[in-house]
């Protein structure tokens, strides 16, 4: 499988070359075929989102620049001393063969954050150091591919061009209440207009509509608190993670009202299902976890969409992954119950990143410098792979094994072992179970 | 008793008498042939040196488990990227030039302390360089604290931990952005149990930080660095040790005086005292980053400093 890594020490972008079983903290075990490092520059530009468009990738940095790289596959070459030899004395390349990729950079967009809107924020916040501006959310326009839409911790909402997969170019620039910590896109079903939803600390959750000339953003919808708790206290307010459902079923909905269903899980633990058609406030608000510990990121598990939703609408039976600030990475049910953890007793920084791949991956990094992948369904490790920074944003490119070539091996006797189960036909099992079944009888016979 | 001489005596006291006369013999034995070994080495010096090379003692440090993030140009596939890769990322949090910015350190306790917490601040005002001790009131955040700090250009903040009448913490903050480390203390003797121990005076020390290894544990040794100013006052003769030995990290502090050309005299300052990382976190004890956990102990020879 072969990963696109962005490590926030130096900002740069580590591709990985590895095969299952890879685990870098035991030095007999299967170690990445290789690590390498792209465009390396400083802490203070380090890689926020990635995205990868057929050839070319999109990067953006917290420096505020989007950088288009166009990427190549170029065969690895393998070092001359490397070589092993084998006892007749002819030397065979053992090293597996395998493609390193190659960025050019293509175009570059810069001054797209802005701290001076946080300062007031950071203040205000339960958060105890500065926030600094950075970009939450990087996705195409499910319409037209060549569309990015980009949305910053600042509440600004960049609308940004690809032409002809060479050139970036600004079209238009929202702003929304900020700070955002996410800014879905709804692609469940095709529409004209693109509808997405933002919220962060403070900022209840919006739908919002963008028109199809990209020049004006209009609010459709906005919830509404919870009521206040059994102390009659205020709930606190921070959905920091939010995916879409698909839309109710038409026979039961209510044409006036919109109709979009939404999961949501916020700092303080809760899970929200929400559905517009019930009302702005949730149908569902659990608490995950005691004493109101952050939750940080949301990911469906299932039939997912390109921007993450989930393309199915039943609200009662989905799961979901997410992920605190200590190490736990958690697989909920809807009811809000622990399915699995991931990597429990081997995570120890705040994992920062997670992600679902394919429905069979969880991409998972952060603060303890280690990406690992884990099988969705097992929650069994696959790879684990050091690399020297945090980690803040995984791609994974191909999920293909490079084959490791072996020598062959010289006794025709382990050559013949091998063999024996592949001619085992489906008559020899048969007659095995026969002889067994008979064996049996007869026991029984004697008693 | 297995093994080659098998003793077959049923008489308890004769068996114990024989395995005496054995164990006396082996011990001769072993005696004259050391001491032999000496009067070799003396004449022909190498012959040590040799012995000493190929005899390592196997200790529980030596045997550690393998890991990745130590430093090591070995295990390192590509020979350039060590150097990049070395500079850590809280290092830029980190004052990097004392001169411009000397560490400015806000001393205080956690809420409702006991005596033993004011007598704890009391060594550490003397051993921190530039320090103020604040007595901890009732009713503000941390981040109000911390602003407050900001504002008047403190560097670091130290927070006294005390339960019980006993001090068992200490959180070092760095000022404005992170981050947080929390230490556990434990074995603290006080200057005056330590036996001919000597005055402190109020010369900047030395610093010595001694095997800290793993990139957390070179982020522990970053925070001693930045917390101490880097232009000590040799002629005070002072040195702080932090020597760290299987996660537990020692404080000691001393003075030395150089005897002759060869001979060097060291007299203890005090206090002494034993810390433990605990948890390190992003920001003011915000995001963790590493947290131990009782379960880290079941391994004896993994460590994490």
């Amino acid at each position: 499988m072969r990963l696109l890594v962005s490590c926030t020490h130096n900002g740069s972008l580590k591709e990985i070359v590895c095969n299952p079983g890879t685990d870098t903290s035991i030095q007999t075990a299967t170690q990445p075929l290789s690590v390498k490092s792209h465009m390396i520059e400083n802490a203070n530009a380090k890689i926020s989102q990635l995205l990868n468009i057929e050839d070319t990738l999109v990067v953006a940095r917290d420096n505020g620049t989007v950088e288009l790289y166009h990427s190549k596959r170029v065969p690895h070459t393998v070092v001359s001393e490397d070589v092993t030899s084998t006892t007749e004395g002819e030397s065979i390349d053992l090293k597996p063969e395998f493609d390193i990729t190659e960025f050019e950079s293509l175009s570059t967009v810069k001054d797209l954050l802005d701290d001076t809107i946080l300062e007031s924020i950071s203040k205000k916040s339960s958060m105890r150091t500065k926030i600094y501006d950075t970009f939450v959310n990087m996705h195409q326009l499910p319409n037209n591919k060549d569309i990015l839409l980009l949305a910053t911790k600042s509440g600004l909402i960049h609308i940004i061009e690809i032409k002809k997969r060479k050139n970036l170019k600004l079209i238009k620039t929202h702003k929304v209440i900020a700070p955002l910590d996410f800014a879905q896109i709804y692609d469940n079903t095709k529409s004209k207009s693109i509808v997405f939803a933002y919220g962060g600390e403070e900022n209840l959750v919006k739908l919002v509509q963008l028109s199809n000339n990209f020049k004006e953003l209009t609010k459709i919808w906005e919830a509404k608190n919870v009521a206040n708790d059994r102390l009659d206290m205020r709930v606190p307010v921070w959905p920091t993670g939010l995916k879409f459902l698909n839309p109710q079923d038409s026979d039961k909905i209510d044409s006036d009202k919109l109709n979009y269903q939404f999961v949501v899980v916020t700092h303080w633990s809760h899970l929200g299902i929400y559905q517009t058609q019930h009302g702005r406030k949730p149908l569902q608000y659990i608490d995950l976890l005691p004493k109101r510990e952050p939750l940080a990121r949301l990911e469906m598990v299932g039939d997912l969409t390109p921007t993450g939703n989930l393309k199915s609408s039943d609200i009662n039976n989905f799961s979901l992954i997410t992920t605190d600030l200590k190490k736990n990475v958690m697989r909920f049910n809807n009811k809000g119950r622990l399915i699995t953890k991931f990597g429990k007793d081997d995570i120890v920084g705040s994992p920062y990143f997670v992600k679902t791949v394919n429905g069979k991956y969880v991409l998972q990094g952060g603060l303890d410098r280690y990406v690992r992948v884990f099988d969705l369904e097992s929650a069994r490790r696959i790879a684990k792979v050091y690399v020297t920074g945090k980690c803040n944003n995984i791609l994974l490119l191909d999920d293909e094994d490079v084959e490791i070539p072996q020598l062959q091996p010289k006794g025709k006797q382990s050559q013949k072992k091998r063999h024996q189960p592949e001619n085992e036909t489906e008559q020899d099992v048969e007659e095995l179970w026969d002889h067994l079944e008979e064996n049996n009888t007869s026991k029984k016979a004697k008693k | 008793m297995s093994g080659k001489n098998d003793i077959n005596i049923s008489n308890k006291m004769k068996r114990q008498e024989l395995f005496a006369e054995i164990k006396d013999q082996k011990n001769k034995e072993r005696h004259t042939m050391r001491r032999q070994r000496a009067k070799e080495e003396r004449e022909n010096p190498e012959l040590k040196e040799k012995r000493l090379k190929e005899n390592v003692t196997k200790t529980i440090d030596n045997m550690r488990v393998y890991d990745e993030t130590i430093a090591n140009k070995d295990n390192n596939i590509e020979g350039e990227e060590i150097e990049v890769d070395d500079e850590n990322d809280l290092m830029r949090f980190f004052n990097t030039s004392h001169r411009d910015h000397p560490p400015k350190i806000f001393l205080t306790t956690n809420v409702n302390a006991k005596k033993a917490a004011y007598e704890f601040a009391n060594v550490l005002i003397e051993i921190l360089p530039n320090v103020q001790f604040v007595k901890r009131k009732f009713g503000f955040k941390l981040k109000e604290i911390a602003d407050m700090c900001n504002k008047r250009n403190f560097t670091d903040m130290v927070i006294i931990n005390e339960d019980k009448k006993k001090v068992t913490g200490l959180t070092f903050m760095h000022l404005p952005e992170g981050p947080t480390f929390y230490f556990k203390i434990s074995s603290y003797v006080e200057v005056l149990k330590i036996a001919g121990h000597g005055r402190p005076t109020s010369h900047i020390p030395e610093l010595v930080l001694n095997n800290f290894q793993t990139k957390l544990g070179k982020t522990v040794g970053q925070l001693f660095q930045s917390i101490f100013p880097q232009n000590p006052d040799f002629e005070g003769r002072q040195v702080i040790t932090l020597h760290n030995q299987r996660d537990y990290i020692f404080f000691r502090r001393h003075r030395y005086v150089f005897r002759d050309e060869e001979k060097v005299g060291l007299q203890e300052l005090g206090p002494q005292f034993t810390m433990k990382l605990k948890r390190l976190q992003r920001g003011l004890r915000e995001e963790t980053e590493w947290e131990h956990t009782p379960d880290m102990d079941k391994d004896k020879k993994k460590f994490y400093l």
